[in-house]
């Protein structure tokens, strides 16, 4: 954590419906030294990611209002450009909407059940860092 | 002039004609050529003949005698050439042989000449001379050709087959019978009997000797010749019944008004009277259709040749297959050539009428009444099917003839085919207003049965068409439904798909909570936990974790039963994929105090067409069972080898409690428990789907997993995957 400090402090947004899941995460990046926005729904996610800039997105796929991929299509539609590499962050198989997500430029997919929140914490440090990570798409 | 002569001029130009009959046939072939020579040769011979046999004094007779003797060595020499070259085109034979017999048949011609054959000859017996030194060279050079000539046509006769041997059979079968004749009549009647009077008739054998040759030449060329010989044999006949007795008349006559003896003057005198009785008799048949065919075109305008309307008919029967392309252009054709109003083709079928195709001046006439039908039916009555016509004239009153005159039907015909009506044809009146002539009925009952089976065919060959079309439909309609049935399938599975990812994903985030908050609580920094609390939280985590393998089993089963596996495939060094799995799994060894050993992939490549991450799992749930059912201190081994010239076995050994024999088939079924070994030694169970998935994913990369064990020895679990070459094909 001490060396952290010596770089600028990286942004991280993660895109979470549910309140538990989103509150751990937070709190464990936040203790990592992160600076972490949350969005609730997929709209809330669509307005920060096009307002703001970050160092990575944490996204969920199954969202109230519009879902995670269809945030990514409708930032691609509007060719607005995303500050961040894109971890899609869910519960949701791999094989159904990998393809999908490949196409969209997303970096990494992660199944939550599968991850410690150790390992997530490991592997956002990882992508951070542009180190080869196990979550990676090639 | 006298009966001999009349025979010689008949025998001579009869003679050249069919010399020069079969010479124009073919005048390319050398059969033919020699033929002509020959013919022309015989005719020349006759008719030297003839003009020896007139001659009064003895130096003139002797002239004669010496120019037969010469066409006579003509003719043996071209009787051999024909024998040998008949029936081929070229002549044979050739070269020098054919140089010697030329020679020979001249030198025998100056012999004759310069009168070495006969020296000197008489008169009165016509040909009978003195022979000289010269005639054994001549009765040497006729024996030797002629004879010749036979033994090379039955020789010829024997080898050949088919129209030549026909062919050869015919001239052997003339020139026989031509030597029959003249042996009986010119030796035996002669000689025996003392008869001479037909000795005259020789000329006409060897006509008909020509003629047969004639006919066996140009046969197979002009099968008609036939036709032409059986004419003529008719005007022979014609001839011989109307000259024969004419002559008998006028000899009668003559005898009766003479009251004298008759004599050979009075016979001569008989015989230009029956020259000119004959051609009165040959000239009528011509002169006949000549007058007819004028007479004809004064009072029947529209007369039609019967001949060429039923090749007409017949061509458009063969060549038309649509029944109402064939119903018009029949009827087109008949109602042209007939001068008929109208006509129709009414077709019946189960007592109805099925079809009705009309021609001409039909008034709109539907002909689809029952009255038609039953006219039709009456129409086929008799027996005789050749009879069956009704005619409206010759019909008495009757139920039927009302039809007709109601329709103005004149005629009506059955088409019958074997023995079933299938329908008639209608016609209406002659335009002219005549009635039909016997020659049109006749016609009619013979174009008839030809329609029927016209139309017959024409009706299956729609019917076939209909049913065509019929299946095509039906084809077409199973197609859709087949298609239909397909894409609800498919949406079921897409459901189903849906079902499958949604339910996973619902089931996968509360335990997401339980799984991370435990684990929180677990690695509290900072914070010890009782002992006691520690372990309730650790099982609970442990089982969280199992559960989320469960969900994750489940999906994989799912997808593998629905063929939803996609396998990214590359090629790979088997090696890479079992080391990661070893160096996973070697600190667990460590704990457990296993001996754990990695063989074969010191030096080795074993490459491997293969889904990196399927493997893996694969490999670690098989290494990952053994170790789990290992006891501490044990031993697992993983050794990678060849099996075979293109296979890999990664098999994993271990000193495991064993599997019972009975229990081996049940392990890679799914939810498949092994009482004994679980229960005993299996401290965190497993899902009870991990080999099943396993052996599906190695079975979709066309390899196999095998199992051996021993209870209490221990167990080993064989991957076996196909190799490829290290180039990556």
């Amino acid at each position: 954590m001490a060396d952290e400090k010596t770089q600028t402090i990286k942004k991280i947004l993660i895109v979470e419906d549910e309140t538990y899941i989103r509150d751990l995460y937070v709190q464990i990046l936040l203790k990592e030294g992160y600076l972490v926005d949350s969005a609730s729904d997929g709209e809330e996610a669509y307005v920060k990611i096009s307002k703001k800039e970050y160092d990575l997105i944490l996204l969920d796929i199954i969202l109230p209002k519009i879902d995670g991929l269809q945030v990514l299509e409708k930032l691609k539609k509007e060719s607005i450009k995303i500050s961040a590499p894109v971890v899609l962050l869910t519960n949701l198989s791999q094989e159904v909407v990998v393809a999908k997500a490949v196409d969209y430029g997303v970096r990494g997919y992660m199944v939550k059940s599968d991850l410690t929140p150790q390992d997530i914490i490991n592997e956002v440090r990882g992508y951070l860092n542009g180190e080869h990570v196990r979550t990676q798409l090639k | 002039m006298s009966l001999e002569f009349l025979i010689v001029i008949i025998a001579v130009l009869g003679i050249t004609f069919l010399g020069w009959f079969t010479l124009l046939k073919n005048p390319k072939s050398a059969t033919n050529k020699i033929f002509f020579l020959f013919a022309l040769t015989l005719a020349i011979y006759l008719f030297i003949n003839y003009q020896l046999s007139i001659q009064n004094d003895d130096k003139s007779a002797y002239y004669w005698v010496k120019l037969v003797m010469s066409i006579a060595a003509l003719i043996n020499l071209l009787f051999f050439l024909f024998t040998y070259t008949f029936p081929k085109a070229i002549i044979s034979p050739k070269g020098w042989k054919l140089f010697i017999l030329i020679t020979w048949t001249i030198s025998i011609i100056f012999l004759s000449q310069l009168g070495y054959v006969f020296t000197s000859a008489k008169a009165i017996q016509s040909g009978a001379g003195t022979p000289g030194p010269g005639m054994p060279l001549f009765l040497l050079h006729t024996i030797l050709l002629l004879g010749g000539g036979f033994v090379v046509l039955i020789r010829h006769y024997r080898r050949s087959t088919g129209i030549e041997r026909l062919q050869i059979k015919h001239v052997i079968f003339g020139a026989v019978l031509m030597f029959c004749a003249i042996l009986v009549v010119n030796l035996f009647f002669v000689v025996v009997f003392k008869i001479a009077a037909f000795v005259g008739l020789l000329p006409l054998y060897i006509l008909l000797f020509v003629g047969f040759v004639s006919y066996a030449i140009i046969k197979h060329r002009f099968l008609d010749i036939r036709l032409i010989v059986a004419r003529a044999v008719a005007y022979i006949f014609l001839l011989i019944f109307i000259g024969v007795g004419y002559i008998a008349f006028l000899f009668d006559v003559a005898i009766l008004i003479n009251r004298d003896k008759p004599n050979r003057e009075t016979v001569q005198g008989l015989i230009m009277p029956a020259i000119i009785a004959l051609l009165f008799a040959i000239s009528f048949q011509p002169l006949r259709r000549f007058f007819e065919k004028i007479t004809n075109k004064f009072f029947y305008k529209d007369k039609y040749d019967p001949n060429t309307l039923l090749w007409d008919l017949s061509r458009i029967m063969a060549a038309t297959l649509n029944l109402s392309d064939l119903s018009k252009k029949i009827l087109d054709k008949l109602l042209e050539a007939i001068k008929i109003n109208y006509g129709a083709i009414v077709l019946i079928r189960h007592s109805s009428i099925i079809w009705v195709g009309g021609a001409g001046k039909t008034s709109d006439r539907p002909f689809k009444g029952k009255d038609i039908y039953e006219l039709i039916h009456s129409s086929n009555k008799t027996q005789d099917q050749k009879e069956n016509i009704i005619i409206f004239e010759e019909l008495p009153e009757s139920k039927t003839k009302n039809t007709m005159r109601e329709h103005n039907i004149t005629i009506a015909l059955p088409l019958v085919v074997r023995k079933e009506l299938i329908g008639g044809i209608l016609l209406g009146e002659k335009s002219s207003g005549e009635i039909y002539s016997s020659e049109d009925i006749d016609l009619l009952k013979i174009f008839a049965p030809e329609v029927a089976v016209a139309v017959k065919n024409a009706l299956s060959y729609e019917e076939i068409k209909r049913f065509n079309i019929t299946l095509e439909e039906e084809v077409k309609r199973a197609t859709e439904k087949l298609q239909n049935a397909n894409t609800k399938l498919k949406e079921l599975d897409n459901l189903k798909d849906e079902f499958v990812s949604i339910a996973s994903h619902e089931l996968r985030t509360p335990m997401t909570a339980v799984k991370s908050y435990l684990w929180m609580a677990i690695n509290q920094p900072g914070q010890t936990l009782k002992d006691q609390l520690k372990k309730y939280l650790e099982i609970s985590y442990a089982s969280t974790e199992r559960l989320i393998r469960l969900v994750n089993d489940m999906l994989t089963v799912s997808r593998i039963e629905r063929n939803k596996i996609e396998l990214k495939l590359e090629p790979i060094n088997v090696c890479d994929i079992v080391k990661m799995v070893y160096d996973e799994l070697k600190i667990t060894a460590d704990q457990k105090h296993i001996t754990f050993q990695l063989l074969g992939c010191e030096t080795d490549k074993y490459n491997v067409n293969a889904d990196k991450e399927k493997l893996r799992e694969v490999f670690q749930n098989i290494v990952g069972n053994s170790l789990k059912f290992t006891p501490e201190k044990g031993k697992i081994t993983i050794n990678v080898t060849m099996s075979g010239p293109n296979k890999i076995a990664i098999s994993t050994t271990d000193t495991g409690p064993g599997i019972p024999k009975e229990d081996l088939s049940k392990l890679f079924q799914k939810f498949s428990r092994i009482e004994y070994s679980y229960t005993k030694h299996s401290g965190t169970p497993g899902t009870g789907l991990g080999l099943y998935i396993s052996k599906q994913i190695v079975g979709l990369h066309n390899g196999d997993i095998t199992v051996e064990s021993e209870v209490n020895v221990g167990t080993t679990f064989t991957v076996l995957l196909p190799t490829i070459s290290t180039d990556g094909k």
